[in-house]
């Protein structure tokens, strides 16, 4: 029992931010009582009394705010009363037994129904009740892992439970999200406060689900992971964000796969047992063999034989499949009576009140109090993101007239429920004018399954219902000096997931991620060249406008349509055209899909990325969205230059801070391996054909293509000559861009990597890339430069640069088949 | 009567498959009336993994993993049933349905129990129009298993037989509207026409002998494979209709298995990586033995 140390004050000595702060009259209030602010409010409230420079007045902005959350970020938190919280705790404590015990039996021996007197329509007209899960048996009867409670206090100050969360509820990486942002608004005011860490809760609730996993069949190394739909899904961001957070890799259906009725994933490093599955999609959606044999949309998303591994025991899902059954309101009214029979126990904490018209008296209370209650689809689950804190508080009558309702109700009752309207108390929130006002607000507690046992989060998720829409408010309790502080923002629970259990999909995402960030790099460089030269008056330099497009061209960057007609008109033509060009709409390849592309994969694989690389990602996918800004030449040239630094920062972000690990090395691959496709593509249009008249202007052309006029001026101190040119960009091994360089790089990854097949000797992957590198150590470059067929061919240079091409291809399909190939999605 | 049957499922595919993984119902179910003498399932290529369990409305499924690459895939079922006749069954001594439906909202015993499983909306059948159309066979006080009769009847006098106008994910209003489809989808009218009121019924997945004498009329159905639906009635239990041929299913029809709807008893449900397009051929042969 904590001991408050605080007595309330009045508010006539209010901080300057509260003096207009008012209170609903009709409603209770979180922070005021009669004239004086609540006692748990004391430190807050002294600490903006001293806060003058009004340095926290401001709501986080959604630049501020991770990106993909569903609400902005209210910076001032929502305090609970200790003495209150207690109550709460054993409530939601009780309540989670109550609901683990219920989905164990509707799923088992269903006593409920035959002994308890539960309709049976409750059960068996709900959708969420998946009946291929009968007869599931979870490891130590834990059905539920982790249940989200929302609850609203009504004006006589009781805190009822609004709903139950059981399916996969969300919230706990934004909860965790909003912690850390407020807490770097106020570092001191937690520790003064004593406010609960977060941190402990994570912890023991990781450490239960992965001990559960290693006593499953799975063995003492089998993994947990994250179940998600993928980077499409809303929930995603949070998904990715808990992975990090939590050490756990964050896959999808179709990493997984059953063998022996046991669940794997599909490593780079080949197949992984998986002991514990943190269930983050629908249940319906888990495994299209079982669950969804129609084409329902999401069966895609499942892992064909999960129920059955599940149901056996083989792998523990949390929360387990079909838990969604408890989460319905239907269900409110009975828990009472269950509780009795059940846990021998009263009920603590009551819901808002529901009647479900599934049972003739309630029916008959709805239909004559229509305009009174809240009337629901008895079985919808609101999705917690679309459902907004007002639908608490006001009829949604549906348009339909009175009578065709009463007559649904008639027909079919037990699809209908009526709630209780309920007028929620108000909390302060940040109004637009920095000061603080009150509004409606309801709470979201977590608990979950530790080692000891359910546990409350303390702490959770607030909703406050603004001008502004919904926002989202840390929840603060304060308790013993042992388990408060501020959190320790960086410090991960458990080891990062090592990459010996990078999906392989994730991999193949990686590789693709590196691919794209260079071809993109490789065609803004081209156009910068491009404007640079049309910047300076086009017609002045016709040859290199012309060499530039066609390269852009090759490339597939440009449409040749687009691009004739340019050289055709000139200057005035590509001013007039200039979004068009760069964007181009018609080429296979254009800057805007490659910008789309490299954000794509970013998406796939941010889990693995720190916040900061993903901003930048973020950005470079904003750029194409800037026509707005692009209106002349110079205009082109900054979006460019910009890009480029975007780019590049992207490319230092995921170097500097990625582990050296398989998953590094897939994504250097694939940027060594377009680096060298680009080089052959450039040198080949712009060398492979003798053209005396204009060597000049094409070497000068391909060494600011391929980044190298500093390198070569530095290296011959001489205009330059094609042997030179060639040495530098092919043979050179000390020249990060030459081919060479490449070939070194990729040849020391590929050793690295875990699947190399090398029982006779080299792996087929090193072969190839050997066989590059012998060529190019043979090459004799002035007989690249001079042997000129009588069509004017650079025979020996033309084929020096078809091997290498053919050989890289090679290796790209060898590494696609080595570690992705098992990952594809299947077909039904 | 003693029936043997075969029923053959082939695949091919388009591309190599590298993983199949099939949930199989093939297997005849022991009843009352029914007694199955032999039964087999073949494979090909060899499975790696083979089990069997049931499913909670009591079906045998067979679970089957293959992880060879193959181009097609054949499942074969035989077996030999034994069918015994059906007793007469006394339909107006049923009780009336309304008394029924209203002991299910509370049942009272362990056969009731089982059957107010079967008396919701299920994945496959929702009631959207169900009512308005069965609005002329559900008079008052009319006993249950005379509305279930005349159910089979409206709908055989009112349906065309009609293959190829619908799939097994066809909604119900959808053939309500069209007035045509086949076995699935008339035996899905007429469950969805018994829940809307409240009485449970059973979708069955089977089997019919098509040919048993030569100049006989032959009765209608997909291949032999066939289904039709079963309400429960108090005293009685569960009673067969078929509304394909407006008849209580005898000694002709082979019972595989049942469930809310086609969705819980499909006989083959798969999922593969790789093939591309695929071609499916379904055989099935009933025959008097």
């Amino acid at each position: 029992m904590t001991v408050n140390r605080y007595s309330s004050q009045a508010i006539s000595q209010a901080p300057q931010v509260l003096r207009h702060y008012q209170a609903f009259t009709n409603a209770y209030d979180e922070l005021v009582e009669g004239s004086s602010f609540r006692a748990h409010w004391t430190p807050l409230v002294d600490y903006l009394k001293k806060d003058t420079a009004g340095l926290i007045q401001r709501p986080l902005t959604t630049e501020e705010s991770a990106q993909g959350r569903p609400w902005q970020l209210d910076t001032l938190p929502l305090l609970i009363d200790p003495v209150e919280w207690q109550v709460l705790e054993r409530g939601l404590l009780q309540r989670a037994e109550l609901l683990n015990t219920i989905v164990g039996d509707i799923y088992g021996p269903q006593r409920v129904l035959r002994e308890l007197a539960l309709p049976p329509a409750l059960i068996f007209a709900n959708p969420e009740y998946l009946v291929a899960c009968r007869g599931y048996g979870a490891p130590d009867g834990r059905y539920l892992h982790l249940i989200a409670f929302d609850l609203g206090r009504s004006p006589d100050g009781q805190w009822r439970v609004l709903g139950n969360r059981t399916e996969a509820p969300i919230g706990l990486g934004f909860a965790l999200e909003n912690r850390i942002n407020t807490a770097r608004l106020f570092p001191d005011l937690l520790d003064e406060a004593r406010i609960v860490r977060l941190a402990g809760f994570y912890r023991r609730f990781a450490e239960r689900l992965t001990e559960q996993g290693r006593t499953t069949l799975a063995g003492s190394d089998a993994l947990t992971v994250i179940l998600s739909g993928g980077s499409a899904q809303p929930g995603y961001a949070e998904h990715a964000y808990l992975g990090q957070y939590l050490g756990y890799p964050v896959v999808e259906g179709a990493d997984l796969t059953i063998r022996d009725g046991k669940v794997f994933l599909k490593t780079l490093d080949g197949l992984k047992p998986v002991g514990a599955i943190a269930r983050q999609i629908e249940s319906s959606a888990c495994d299209p063999l079982q669950l969804a044999p129609t084409n329902a949309p999401g069966a895609a998303m499942g892992t064909a034989g999960l129920l059955n591994a599940a149901a056996t025991g083989r792998v523990a899902v949390a929360n387990a499949i079909g838990s969604g059954v408890v989460e319905n309101e239907a269900l409110m009214s009975f828990l009472p009576g269950l509780c009795q029979s059940l846990l021998g126990e009263e009920l603590v904490l009551p819901s808002v009140a529901t009647w479900w018209c599934g049972q003739p008296r309630e029916a008959q209370f709805v239909m004559d109090n229509l305009e009174q209650v809240v009337l629901r689809d008895a079985f919808q689950r609101k999705p917690l993101v679309s459902s907004s804190v007002a639908t608490y508080m006001s009829p949604d009558l549906p348009s339909a007239n009175i009578d065709e309702l009463r007559n649904a109700i008639t027909h079919q009752p037990y699809n209908f429920v009526g709630k209780e309207i309920i007028r929620l108390s108000t909390a302060p929130f940040w109004s637009t004018n920095d000061t603080l006002q009150a509004a409606p607000v309801t709470l979201r507690l977590f608990v979950g399954a530790t080692p000891d046992g359910y546990q409350l989060m303390q702490g959770g998720l607030a909703r406050i219902s603004t001008d502004r829409g919904d926002l989202s408010k840390d929840v603060w309790v304060s308790g013993s000096s042992a388990q408060t502080g501020a959190p320790r923002v960086a410090a991960n629970l458990v080891s990062r997931a090592s990459d010996r259990e990078l999906p392989s999909r994730t991999g193949d995402d990686l590789f693709w991620l590196g691919r794209y960030l260079e071809r993109t790099e490789g065609a803004v460089r081209t156009y910068r060249s491009l404007f640079h030269y049309v910047a300076e008056g086009g017609d002045e330099h016709a040859l290199e406008l012309e060499i530039l497009t066609g390269v852009l061209v090759t490339l597939g960057h440009l449409s040749v349509r687009r691009a004739r007609r340019a050289m055709q008109e000139g200057r005035i033509a590509v001013e007039q055209e200039l979004w068009n060009i760069l964007f181009d709409p018609e080429s296979v390849d254009s800057l805007a899909k490659l910008l789309s592309n490299v954000h794509r994969t970013a998406e796939q694989v941010r889990e693995r990325l720190s916040r900061d690389a993903w901003r930048v990602f973020q950005g470079l996918d904003e750029t194409q969205h800037l026509r707005w800004r692009v209106h002349t030449i110079n205009d082109a040239m900054q979006l460019l230059n910009d890009l480029v630094m975007r780019l590049s920062a992207a490319s230092g972000q995921v170097a500097d801070n990625m582990t050296r690990g398989y998953g590094w090395r897939l994504l250097d691959l694939g940027r060594r391996i377009e680096r060298v496709r680009l080089s052959i593509k450039v040198i080949r249009e712009l060398c492979a054909a003798d053209d005396p008249g204009r060597t000049a202007g094409r070497l000068h052309l391909l060494l600011d293509i391929q980044d190298s006029v500093i390198t070569y001026r530095t290296r011959y101190q001489s205009a330059p000559h094609l042997t030179g040119v060639l040495d530098l960009l092919l043979l050179d091994g000390a020249n990060p861009r030459s081919v060479m360089y490449q070939i070194e790089r990729m040849y020391r990854h590929v050793q690295q990597m875990p699947l190399e097949d090398t029982s006779t000797g080299l792996s087929e992957s090193q072969r190839t890339i050997f066989s590059i590198y012998n060529d190019l150590t043979l090459a004799d470059v002035n007989k690249l430069a001079d042997v000129i067929s009588k069509k004017g061919v650079r025979t020996h240079l033309q084929r020096l640069l078809k091997r290498t091409e053919t050989a890289t291809d090679h290796l790209s399909d060898l590494i696609n088949k080595t570690y992705f190939e098992h990952t594809l999605r299947p077909d039904r | 009567m003693r029936l043997t049957l075969s029923h053959e499922t082939h695949y091919r595919y388009a591309r190599p498959v590298s993983i199949s993984h099939q949930l199989l119902r093939l297997t005849p179910r022991n009843l009352a009336r029914q007694q199955v003498l032999s039964h087999a399932i073949r494979v090909t290529p060899e499975p790696a993994s083979t089990t069997t369990r049931h499913d909670s409305f009591g079906n045998e499924l067979t679970e089957i993993f293959i992880q060879d690459y193959h181009d097609e895939l054949i499942i074969t079922a035989d077996a030999s049933v034994e069918i015994g006749p059906l007793p007469e069954i006394l339909f107006d001594l049923s009780p009336a349905w309304e008394q029924v439906a209203r002991d299910l909202t509370c049942p009272t015993h362990d056969g009731a129990w089982d059957a107010a499983a079967y008396g919701y909306p299920s994945p496959q059948i929702q009631l959207e129009g169900a009512r308005a159309f069965a609005e002329a066979v559900f008079t008052p006080g009319k006993p249950l298993l005379r509305v279930a009769m005349d159910l089979a009847e409206k709908i055989y006098t009112e349906f065309d037989y009609q293959g190829g106008v619908t799939d097994v994910h066809t909604p119900v209003p959808n053939v309500l509207a069209a007035r045509q489809g086949v076995c699935q989808d008339f035996a899905h009218v007429a469950i969805a026409c018994l829940r809307t009121h409240g009485l449970p019924a059973r979708y069955v997945s089977g089997y019919l002998l098509t040919n048993a004498e030569p100049n006989v009329t032959s009765l209608i159905g997909a291949d032999a494979s066939h289904a039709w639906y079963s309400v429960w009635c108090p005293e009685f239990g569960w009673v067969d209709f078929d509304p394909t041929n407006n008849l209580i299913p005898n000694q002709k029809h082979i019972t595989l298995g049942w469930g809310r709807d086609y969705g819980d008893i499909s006989p083959t449900t798969g999922f593969i990586h790789g093939g591309g397009t695929q071609q499916l051929e379904v055989a099935v042969k009933v025959n008097v033995s």
